[in-house]
């Protein structure tokens, strides 16, 4: 098994930071549940498993992609609700994004060529 | 009927609060409440969002169960780098819990078997009594079902952390009663161990020296275990209450 590069980011990091970065515009910042809802409304899939988000989120976290935050108790409590877990892409995960979209730009543009020179295979 | 009040949605966080004790045992208490805290709170939201979209309560459990079911994969592998991340951290802790894993994983073989031993004698025991050659129920022949059925019981008490101390004791006498009344009941079933007890010199002291050998093992491991040599490995127990208390 080939061990992935620490600067690159995969396909679920990716949508991570860019669910992220959209729910951070409107909401200031995320937690676990709306993160999950983003990703599924936003891609057409099931909610992210539990543990592939978290363990992610975890990974993310200690990277230094994401911030992470307990909520303030009080305000759970008001609400009556368990507290979550807020979270915010750094300035390192928003680079790290737009790396991997560069990177992304590239490889797209590279892969009609090769198709174009091929030309059919019927 | 909102989904927070709903049986299969209690169920399933019931099922996913079980599982992620299991996961999250043994790790730093701190990262394991960390992760139980979050998961509560997703499984809430999750309720709330169904109420809202009118989700019905069976649907919102299936999503629950097959969530944490493609997330074991991850949530496994998540536990083995937080384990492994606190061994890093504390060399001596992980050297010790290398010899644990080494001493428990001897101890488990040996014990399996002395009842193993067991176990074969009462089936040649079965054999011999079926073929006439032995009368049925011999106090010798019950004498080793009793020491082999407490060898069954020792086994099961080492497979459990908490009993394990008690498995050990109890193994030291199931050894010694296997083992000694096993030989002794060979000698008239097995040609060969007749043919070793006559002809093996010392084959007296060997089989009493393998008695106390197997005895002293079972007694160290007694020893190794005893409560103030295993308190370093705390077990983390607390379910997703916050969710269920949460539930109107």
């Amino acid at each position: 098994m080939t061990r992935r590069r620490p600067d690159t980011l995969i396909p679920l990091e990716v949508d991570i930071l860019e669910s992220g970065l959209a729910l951070q515009a409107s909401e200031g910042n995320f937690y676990g549940f709306a993160l999950a809802k983003h990703l599924s409304e936003h891609n057409g899939s099931r909610l992210t498993a539990h543990g592939t988000l978290y363990k992610a989120l975890s990974r993310m976290t200690e990277s230094g992609m994401l911030e992470a935050n307990w909520e303030d108790p009080t305000v759970a409590e008001v609400e009556r609700r368990p507290r979550r877990r807020l979270y915010t892409v750094t300035a390192d995960g928003s680079l790290a994004l737009a790396k991997s979209q560069t990177e992304t730009d590239r490889t797209e543009a590279r892969v009609p060529r090769i198709a174009t020179a091929g030309g059919s295979f019927a | 009927m909102s989904v927070l009040a709903s049986k299969p949605y209690h169920r399933a966080v019931h099922h996913v609060s079980r599982w992620s004790s299991w996961y999250t045992r043994t790790i730093d208490t701190e990262v394991a409440t960390a992760r139980r805290d979050e998961l509560a709170s997703d499984l809430y939201e999750q309720a709330i969002s169904a109420d809202e979209s009118g989700t019905s309560p069976r649907k919102v459990a299936r999503t629950i169960l097959s969530r944490a079911a493609r997330g074991a994969g991850a949530d496994l592998t998540w536990r083995y780098a937080q384990r492994r991340h606190a061994a890093l951290a504390n060399p001596a802790s992980f050297r010790l819990r290398r010899v644990e894993g080494t001493v428990s994983a001897l101890v488990l073989v040996a014990a399996s078997s002395v009842a193993g031993a067991g176990i074969f004698v009462i089936i040649r025991i079965a054999l011999s009594t079926i073929g006439g050659e032995i009368r049925p129920a011999s106090e010798t022949a019950l004498t080793i079902v009793a020491f082999t059925a407490l060898a069954i019981g020792a086994l099961a008490l080492l497979l459990r952390h908490r009993t394990r101390v008690s498995g050990a004791i109890l193994m030291v006498l199931a050894s010694i009663g296997v083992v000694h009344f096993g030989l002794f009941q060979l000698y008239s079933l097995s040609a060969t161990v007749g043919a070793m007890t006559f002809t093996m010199p010392g084959w007296d002291l060997a089989s009493t020296t393998f008695i106390a050998g197997l005895a002293l093992f079972f007694t160290s491991a007694a020893v190794w275990w005893w409560p103030e040599n295993g308190t370093d490995i705390v077990e983390a127990k607390s379910p997703l209450t916050t969710t269920e208390e949460m539930a109107p």
